[in-house]
């Protein structure tokens, strides 16, 4: 088996321990997950969710941007955990275990 | 050896077009300005190795063919040859009205002629030929000089000429239209004349007999005068004789005299004859001022081009000038660019419709032709920009597999799969059907939603470009749903987001049908008929992905039970605040396979993640439907 380790050189979260972070902590949200949220959110009304739809909207800008500068797609956008919550609500406990990421850089001493 | 024929096809044949020299006897030699005009004619042809020298008629000024001024003639011809150190390789002349003796016999004959030419016959045409005696002489001279081994001496000033050179049989005819000339100015009134043209063709006929299998490559015509400067009559009767296959069938018309008439291309069904003027502004004019002009074509057979370098005279040096042609456009790096044969450089793009009879084409244009390469390098970012996406689903969905199915490091079994699957992910490894089935995890069909967001999104990124500034393009896709026999939305992504509606449901429209039962992509601009829907789209593009099983078998009529198909999925692109650029680019992408990347990136996710399109559609529509009943 190769070293799956090598693949996880970021420390994943699990979305059900995200409420322990401090709200501004940054954190990276997958593309994927990311594209979920929207993707659902154009299958429901976009209109349910007002806030929700704004801070998703705003995320993927943000994406599409890095996409420009990259010059191809980018793996995902860093957000802080009270929008991460405004997107996903109830329903972070139940994203998929590796779609958030808490970078090194990002990583909590205490 | 064919080959090697081919790639000579390739190879430039270079004319050297010379006209309305006008020589004088001055000072013991000629006019200083044709020194110059040696001097750049050297210094353009400094890259060319081999040149047919052409010269369509006034090489000597009002006729004055005595010793002086021929002598003069023959200096001019000697000092270029010398200068142009063996690269002339044939010569080939007519001669203009200046090159006619001129006495008042001959012209009262002339007169007559130009009223009716069936009065030139047998003797009368050798007396004419005697006032060209000074043309002919010259000519004759030049060619046992410089070209001893090649065709005997002219004895008329009218004849068919083979050339051979790289590999390429030319046909020069050199036609004489200042027989019937008496003045400076006899416009209108000239004539080629019935025996000429008849003669002209059999000489032709033999010439093309001589050659093995017919195979000539083209057909050049010299002539002083252009043919609307002959008598009416006789210009149609030129067209006929020019153009007609069975007659001369000329490719290009080479010709001098004109001063200040615009250039006039002939052509019909079948052949185009593309005429080329030099000389213009004769060195000796009263209107010198205006500059002389000489020509040098640069023949490309296989790629039909005709490249044109036109220098003209200035103080003290010659310069680029263009201004007798009116195709601006067509000057690029400083010369003019023709096809050699029109009728067979029209090409277009075929904008499909399913009724053949209304399919319209789109004749290509350099915009349009400049437009090709971005459009294609922006359909392979896109392509590029999906796999690199595909790729990320990869790697989540195999790091999700591990996560999933390594709580027990000692199941020997679960580590050989989890292999498996990286090979079949990353290393293009082969899969077995056990192992297949963990690629099922949870997030693949919803994943399967996103990932269509994601070809609209990079998609409109890639091409947004390539349309005017204001444009706002949407691309979506859009979902059966059985139960009312329409299309739902389901993904949407626009350049505009928060200006553009989310499309709405439609029922069956002709278009999609139209797309999904030929296979192709139809633009609504080239089908507008076709249309059935309200729509303020001002055009748009509808596809039906060939990915497999992309179709639903529909019970139309329950008592027959009668099937239709409908597809499962459909994708579009649609355009607002539309200019006529942005039609194009749409022509374009369909011109250039857009269905055939879509269709190809959404099997390759399917595929890689072992997923039914039907089933992950039918999920997805669920999920949609549950939240309108929410509402």
């Amino acid at each position: 088996m190769r070293n799956k380790n090598k693949l996880v050189t970021v420390k994943y979260i699990n979305p059900s321990e995200i409420i322990k972070l401090p709200s501004d902590q940054i954190v990276l949200v997958s593309r994927i997950t990311l594209n979920n949220a929207r993707a659902y959110s154009n299958l429901q009304s976009r209109e349910s969710n007002k806030e929700a739809y704004a801070v998703l909207l705003k995320a993927c800008h943000t994406l599409y941007v890095q996409d420009e500068k990259m010059k191809r797609p980018s793996f995902g956008v860093e957000m802080k955990i009270t929008d991460v919550q405004k997107i996903f609500g109830k329903k972070l406990a139940n994203l998929p275990k590796r779609s958030l990421i808490v970078k090194p850089k990002y990583q909590l001493t205490k | 050896m064919e080959n090697f024929e081919i790639l000579n096809s390739y190879d430039d044949i270079c004319i050297l077009h010379l006209s309305d020299l006008h020589i004088n006897k001055i000072r013991n030699s000629y006019d200083s300005s044709l020194k110059l005009l040696i001097r750049d004619i050297q210094s353009q042809l400094c890259n060319t190795d081999e040149v047919i020298l052409v010269v369509s008629g006034d090489i000597i000024n009002k006729g004055l063919y005595n010793e002086d001024n021929k002598l003069a003639a023959l200096a001019f011809f000697d000092d270029l040859f010398s200068e142009l150190n063996g690269k002339i390789k044939y010569l080939v002349m007519v001669p203009g009205n200046h090159d006619k003796i001129r006495d008042n016999v001959n012209k009262l004959i002339t007169l007559k002629a130009q009223e009716d030419e069936e009065l030139i016959k047998g003797n009368e045409w050798e007396y004419q030929l005697k006032a060209f005696s000074g043309f002919i002489d010259i000519y004759n001279k030049l060619l046992k000089k410089y070209f001893a081994n090649s065709d005997a001496a002219i004895s008329n000033t009218f004849g068919v000429n083979k050339i051979e050179l790289k590999d390429q049989n030319l046909i020069f005819i050199r036609i004489d239209t200042a027989w019937c000339s008496c003045s400076n100015d006899d416009s209108y009134k000239l004539r080629v004349g019935k025996f000429q043209a008849e003669k002209l063709v059999e000489e032709y006929q033999k010439c093309l007999n001589a050659i093995d299998n017919h195979k000539k490559n083209l057909t050049i015509g010299v002539s002083h005068f252009p043919i609307s400067f002959l008598v009416q009559k006789e210009e149609i009767e030129c067209n006929k004789l020019f153009l007609s296959q069975d007659k001369l069938n000329l490719d290009i018309l080479l010709c001098g005299h004109v001063h200040d008439v615009a250039i006039a291309h002939y052509f019909n069904h079948e052949h185009s004859l593309l005429t080329l003027l030099t000389g213009i502004g004769g060195i000796d004019q009263d209107n010198s001022n205006e500059g002389h002009r000489y020509s040098i074509y640069n023949l490309n057979i296989a790629n039909n081009s005709c490249d044109i370098i036109m220098r003209k005279s200035g103080k003290t040096s010659y310069n680029f000038d263009y201004s007798i042609y009116t195709g601006k456009e067509r000057i690029i790096d400083n010369k003019l660019v023709y096809p050699i044969k029109v009728t067979e450089s029209h090409p277009f793009i075929r904008l499909f419709s399913p009724n053949p009879i209304q399919t319209k084409n789109k004749f290509l244009d350099n915009d349009l032709l400049t437009l090709i390469p971005s459009i294609s390098q922006a359909l392979n970012d896109f392509i590029h920009d999906m796999t690199h996406i595909i790729t990320m689903y990869k790697a989540t969905a195999y790091d999700y597999i591990c996560a999933e199915n390594l709580q027990e490091e000692s199941n020997e079994y679960l580590t050989d799969s989890l292999e498996n699957i990286y090979e079949y992910f990353f290393l293009d490894g082969e899969i077995s059907e056990n192992d297949k089935t963990l690629l099922l995890y949870e997030d693949a069909i919803s994943n399967f939603s996103g990932f269509l967001m994601e070809i609209c999104e990079t998609l409109i990124r890639r091409i947004k470009d390539l349309f005017n500034s204001d444009i706002i393009i949407r691309a979506h896709f859009r979902i059966y749903n059985e139960n009312n026999d329409n299309y739902i939305a389901l993904q949407c992504q626009s350049n505009e987001d928060n200006k553009t509606e989310s499309p709405k449901d439609i029922s069956w429209t002709r278009i999609m049908s139209a797309a999904f039962e030929s296979g192709k992509i139809i633009q609504f601009s080239a089908n507008p008929k076709l249309n059935d829907i309200d729509t303020s789209w001002e055009d748009f593009l509808t596809i039906v992905p060939r990915c497999i099983d992309n179709f639903y078998e529909k019970i139309t009529d329950k008592s027959t039970h009668k099937h239709e198909k409908r597809p499962c999925l459909t994708f579009g692109v649609s355009i607002k605040k539309t200019q006529l650029k942005d039609i194009n680019v749409l022509s374009l992408l369909s011109y250039l396979k857009l269905d055939e990347v879509i269709s190809h990136i959404i099997d390759e996710y399917l595929y890689t993640f072992n997923i039914n399109l039907k089933e992950s559609l039918d999920k997805l529509k669920t999920i949609k439907k549950g939240n309108k009943n929410e509402k």
